[in-house]
């Protein structure tokens, strides 16, 4: 993992995701109206902005979950055209959906004997990194994942991206529900992984959250980006964005 | 795109038609000595090991609107459930006015006079739009009765004398009787005049909510549940809303709103609620709560800040909120 | 005491395969999210290719191998690919018409290859007994036992201990994340499907040899659907409780075989016997906790008919009365008379059918509930039209509307807190229970069939085939007046609304579950009443006459044409009359009721509601709702992958 930490920073590399004039929509609604974005490789890059501003649906767009109906999204410098979802995993992206990446049917070692179909990873290893860097899930191996608390959830979930070791990882609202210390936590492994050399893109509604680990960051409302800077600056703007001092 | 010929002119000043406000007049919700239409006791709700609600206290008074907002998750729509009836709670209670509402059916308490619309739209989608109204004029109807048979029939012709039924829930619907007309009017009151043919599942978002907001008032509700009624809707269909909703309130009704769009929740709410991880943190009037540090910091995500007053102390790690 | 032991080990060998089948039901049904109606039919094949093979001499070890390892599992692959996929987000009724489809297809297509009228047995896997406790038992038996013992533990393996198995539990919960996991739901829905028709055939294969008197098509169908009613017990997710209930099921039927027809009249205890597996299943069904109401948010984006109004309608059926008229007495001699031996009866029986598809609109169609059995209740009706006052009276007609309106709503109970499924397995179940208990029985239907009168009144006469068209015409359109009037009165309102959205019902106050009845005896009432004039239409009725599979031909006759509407009603009616008379194509009945529902596809609107057909053709009582939609719009249905988010919620969901 250092090797290529090393060789991020080394070598001047394409930013890991570009998304150039990005429209989409679902049947007939049209929810995002031209967002233009572009997210340094090795960076922490958060997504803000209240609720309907489209920013799960931007993400779902470049795990190819949703077609956009014009513009495009290139990661590293291939475009991802119509790929399906399948293939972007192969080729190193990682999606973690809101509301826990997990199957609730399913124990804690099965969820990750499912994360080894990625291939190139034994389930050995798997339960030991996870558990490694998790001892909770540890004690709860042979409970069902639905029956976790909520963080230990969102650990199992994330444990996912820790495995496989992605080039990109989508987080779509970690801290959904979960409480400040938990949060801090898994936003902790989140910047451990980014210094690994994942870039990370994330969507979140609470600014102080994840600005604890973005290097850059976006407000989005109404399905284009309203602002960009450093996560300073976009802390100071979000307060008026969220509760708005309309009459 | 709305349709050409469809009016979205907004609200009539007209009365309200007597199917909405004859139950306001018969006050058994206790409206007039002070109870609350909805009491919300130490409710919660627990999916699995994760808790959803934990101990929700609230209340929602006839005449006003009360506006429920929190985070993603903090457990809106799941307190929906559980006062409509659809979802059992494992802890509290629920009244209205002074009726405890346990073990009483969602079909029963609509007919108490509890309406709600949904987060995602629960239209009548084969029924034209007047018709989704009608059904709900109808609910109270025993269709077997003969008097309800006979009107079916194509012999029947023309409207029904105005003098002739106390109220537009007695009549069954045929072209030109009482209750296609009292349809008409509801949908024209919400700003659809003229549009009770259309096909529902082809009328546009904004549209498609106010008959289903129609349809709710049409069982003349006293207790009004909104689930995010205002998404989907641009900024003037969501002024036209907020006028209309406080014209509800003033005839009596008692409304409770869940809202992500502030502007409207701000503009329109006489008291607010704000639920996190399951939990109401504050209540209050907007600016008293648009002020409240506790309420910033729920919405901004409590974070780093050591002693923050939203956020939940370390022992309670285990007890986190899940998507409603 | 030894005769106990005999029948304990013969019923559980018999609940064995039971067990099978329904295990490999519900493996598909926990992976796809499809109810596998044709599984039955998958067990016939096999057992049928299977003697097939051994007629040709292949060596028994060898068959097994083809049609266990190979020929089950590709066919399900097959299946799965080419039907299957493509159904995946449609509405919930789709895919139980599919799977019917494809269970009149596999029937037909064994009808045709192999001749009814050829025994064919099936010998045991090993013949010969083994002694234990004294009693000599089969060693068939004890290897069937074997066998369902080794897939118990397999299964168990499978879905425990392996990661294929974890990522089969998990492809219904949530393929989106199995995806982003890496695994393809795709693959693993196939993979069910192999599963699934393994096990079809392996049962297929047990429980051909305990019919002594030779394999049959429709006989081991239904043996093998007998399972059918262990799955509900399992609950269609829970694999040990399905072997449980299979089990059950089976020393229930073999003890019940055995002893009751010593204590029964004569001719009972066969027929009680078959009767059993449906009690068994209703009483599953009844214990079955019931289904929450949820919100689903699933807007229906179909163009729908527009219904007629009053007056409109009228008119229409006075001029449709005039048609008939004037068509009886230019073609009368060909068309009614039924000496004539190739072309019978069709006008009248279409008018007859045509009231049994007017009942199917107003239950399939206008409140989307699935029912297998109307042809049970044609049935019924036509026997009580014989019994009820020497036949051929005014009485007997609305006894036969009484009775079958009642026994409707004494099935439709049991359900109505449960999903649409469970309906159709119950009327399923129905059908089956009345063809082979009460049909089957001599002192119902008699050696040649009951005679029927046709309706005499005091000053009106229905003798001739000339008058009774005219009153079969006459019925039918009167009938197809009440539905048009249903649509449009308050009640039809909510039968559509109960359709469209459960929990919105709820929500303002209604009871849908008086409703759910409500339709169910209205509509066996209806086929009750077809019933009786088809017995007075053909003078004479017995049990072929209302076969279940026959039944289930219709409906996806209907289905294909459209299940909404009158037209389609009756042209469902005219083609089924057409089909059944005409020689050489009843015989491919089946295949073309198959074929037509899987080439329709999605489209839930059947022939005449396709788009190109009904731009071209206007049919002038068939228009389309909405003045309002402008040429951009597309309500045709939404797109794969986004089925069930509303625009609302795309944008409450950012």
């Amino acid at each position: 993992m250092t090797e290529s930490a090393s060789q991020t920073v080394l070598t001047p590399a394409p930013p890991a995701v570009t998304i150039q004039g990005i429209r989409a929509g679902y049947g007939r609604i049209e929810v995002l109206h031209g967002v233009d974005l572009t997210v340094p490789a090795g960076s922490v890059f958060a997504l803000l902005g209240p609720n309907g501003a489209g920013k799960s649906t931007l993400l779902k767009v470049v795990c190819g979950r949703v077609r956009p109906t014009a513009g495009q999204v290139l990661i590293g410098d291939k475009a991802i055209g119509k790929s399906s979802t399948e293939s972007l995993v192969k080729e190193g992206l990682c999606s973690i959906p809101e509301g826990r990446g997990i199957f609730p049917n399913l124990t804690v070692t099965e969820n990750l004997r499912i994360w080894t179909y990625r291939g190139g990873i034994s389930a050995a290893d798997v339960e030991q990194k996870t558990f490694d860097t998790f001892p909770r899930l540890n004690e709860r191996r042979k409970q069902y994942a639905g029956t976790l608390s909520g963080g230990e959830q969102q650990m199992l979930a994330i444990s996912r991206a820790l495995v496989t070791e992605p080039k990109v990882l989508l987080l779509d609202e970690l801290s959904m529900g979960l409480a400040p210390m938990i949060v801090s936590e898994l936003y902790e492994l989140v910047g451990q992984l980014a210094r690994g050399g994942i870039t990370v893109l994330l969507v979140e509604q609470f600014v102080t959250t994840a600005l604890m680990v973005a290097t850059g960051a976006a407000i989005m409302v109404h399905g284009a980006i309203e602002q960009q800077g450093t996560p300073e600056e976009m802390a100071d703007a979000a307060l008026s964005v969220y509760l708005s001092s309309g009459t | 795109m709305p349709p050409v010929d469809q009016d979205v002119s907004g609200p009539t000043d007209a009365p309200l038609p007597a199917a909405v406000t004859e139950r306001l007049e018969s006050d058994d919700a206790g409206a007039a000595d002070g109870t609350p239409v909805l009491t919300v006791s130490e409710v919660a709700v627990r999916f699995g090991g994760v808790a959803a609600l934990s101990a929700v206290n609230l209340t929602a008074m006839a005449g006003a609107v009360t506006g429920l907002i929190g985070p993603n998750g903090a457990g809106k729509t799941t307190l929906f459930n559980v006062i409509s009836g659809l979802q059992q709670p494992d802890g509290g209670r629920v009244l209205f006015g002074r009726t405890n509402l346990a073990g009483i059916s969602p079909h029963r308490r609509a007919r108490m006079g509890i309406a709600r619309t949904f987060q995602r739209l629960e239209l009548f989608g084969t029924l034209t739009a007047g018709e989704n109204v009608q059904v709900g004029l109808e609910s109270a109807v025993k269709w077997w009765q003969w008097r309800h048979v006979r009107s079916s029939f194509p012999w029947r012709r023309g409207p029904l004398s105005a003098g002739g039924e106390s109220a537009a829930v007695e009549d069954p619907g045929g072209p030109g009787s009482l209750a296609v007309t009292t349809a008409d009017r509801l949908l024209a009151g919400v700003g659809l005049a003229g549009t009770s043919r259309n096909q529902a599942s082809a009328m546009p978002t904004g549209s498609a909510r106010m008959v289903e907001l129609a349809r709710a008032l049409a069982i003349g509700p006293k207790l009004l549940l909104l689930d995010e009624p205002g998404s989907g809707l641009d900024d003037s269909e969501s002024e036209a809303l907020g006028t209309l909703l406080t014209r509800l309130a003033a005839s009596g009704m008692a409304i409770l709103l869940v809202e992500h769009d502030m502007d409207l929740v701000m503009r329109i709410c006489d008291t607010i609620h704000v639920l996190d991880f399951g939990e109401v943190i504050a209540s209050g009037s907007p600016d008293e709560v648009r002020a409240d540090p506790a309420v910033q910091a729920a919405y901004l995500g409590a974070g780093a800040t050591p002693g923050s007053a939203g956020g939940p102390g370390p022992d309670r790690a285990d007890q986190e909120g899940a998507g409603s | 005491m030894n005769q106990f032991l005999e029948f304990t080990v013969l019923g559980i060998a018999i609940g064995a395969c039971y067990a099978i089948s329904a295990t490999g039901l519900v493996v598909t049904y926990t992976t796809s999210g499809v109810f596998n109606f044709a599984h039955g039919a998958v067990g016939m094949i096999a057992a049928f290719c299977y003697w097939e093979l051994l007629a040709h001499h292949v060596p028994v070890a060898l068959s097994l191998v083809i049609i266990l390892l190979i020929g089950g599992p590709v066919l399900g692959a097959f299946v799965e690919r080419v039907f299957m996929r493509r159904m995946y987000g449609a509405s919930a009724e789709r895919p139980i018409m599919v799977t019917l489809g494809l269970l009149l297809i596999l029937m037909g297509a064994a009808i045709l290859i192999w001749s009814p009228t050829v025994t064919r047995t099936v010998s045991p896997l090993v013949s010969g007994t083994f002694p234990l406790f004294g009693v000599n038992l089969p060693w068939q038996d004890l290897i069937i036992l074997i066998v369902a013992i080794v897939v118990a533990v397999a299964l168990r393996f499978l879905f425990y201990s392996t990661r294929l198995g974890f990522a089969l539990r998990a492809v219904v919960d949530d393929p989106d994340l199995l995806t982003m996991s890496g695994a393809s739901p795709n693959a693993m829905s196939r993979t069910g499907w192999m599963m699934g028709f393994f096990l079809a055939a392996l049962a297929g294969v047990l429980i051909a040899p305990t019919l002594g008197t030779g394999i049959q098509v429709d006989t081991l169908t239904l043996l093998v659907v007998n399972g059918y009613a262990a799955a509900v017990v399992g609950r269609l997710k829970n694999i040990p409780m399905t072997f449980v209930g299979g089990i059950v099921l089976g020393l229930l039927v073999t003890y019940f075989q055995n002893y009751a027809p010593q204590h029964l009249p004569q001719g009972i205890g066969a027929e009680l016997t078959a009767v059993f597996p449906m009690v068994f299943l209703f009483i599953a069904l009844v214990a079955m906790p019931s289904v929450r109401l949820r919100a689903v948010g699933r807007l229906s984006t179909i163009r729908i008919p527009r219904v007629a109004g009053g007056r409109e309608s009228l008119a229409a059926g006075v001029l449709f009365i005039v048609a008939a008229i004037i068509f009886s007495l230019f073609f009368g001699p060909v068309f009614l008379s039924q000496g004539l031996s190739t072309v019978g009866p069709i006008a009248g029986q279409t008018m007859v059918y045509g009231i049994i598809a007017l009942s199917l609109v107003l239950l399939t169609g206008y409140a989307g509930q699935v029912s297998l059995c109307q042809f049970a209740f044609m049935g019924i009706g036509a026997f009580c039209m014989g019994k009820v006052a020497g036949g051929g009276s005014l009485l007997g007609l609305v006894v036969a509307v009484a009775v079958c309106a009642a026994v409707g709503a004494l099935i439709a109970l049991p359900t109505i807190r449960l999903r649409g499924l469970y309906l159709a397995l119950a009327t399923f179940a129905f059908a089956e229970a009345v063809q082979l208990g009460l049909f089957a029985d001599t002192r119902v239907y008699g050696n040649q069939g009951l005679n029927v009168n046709r309706i005499v009144l005091p000053g009106l006469s229905f003798e001739s085939d000339h008058a009774e068209f005219m009153l079969v015409t006459v019925v039918f359109v009167l009938a197809a007046l009440l539905v048009l009037a249903i649509r449009r009165s308050l009640f039809g309102r909510r039968l559509v609304a109960m359709n469209d959205s459960p929990a919105a019902c709820a929500t303002v106050g209604l009871n849908i579950s008086f409703t759910k009845v409500a339709v169910f005896a209205i509509s066996a009432g209806l086929a009750g009443l077809g019933g009786a004039l088809w017995g007075t239409l053909q003078t004479t009725v017995g049990t072929t006459d209302f076969d279940i599979f026959s039944g289930v031909m219709f409906l996806l006759f209907l289905v294909v044409w459209s299940v909404r509407t009158v037209s389609g009603a009756f042209l469902a009616a005219l083609t089924f009359a057409v089909f059944t008379n005409v020689q050489g194509l009843s015989k491919v009945e089946g295949l073309f009721a198959g074929g037509g529902i899987i080439l329709i596809g999605r489209a839930a609107n059947g022939i005449l509601g396709l788009e190109w057909f009904a731009d071209r053709i206007r049919l002038p009582w068939v228009k389309r709702t909405g003045t309002t939609l402008g040429a951009h719009d597309d309500i045709t249905g939404p797109a794969q992958g986004d089925f069930g988010l509303l625009e609302g919620e795309a944008r409450a969901a950012g």
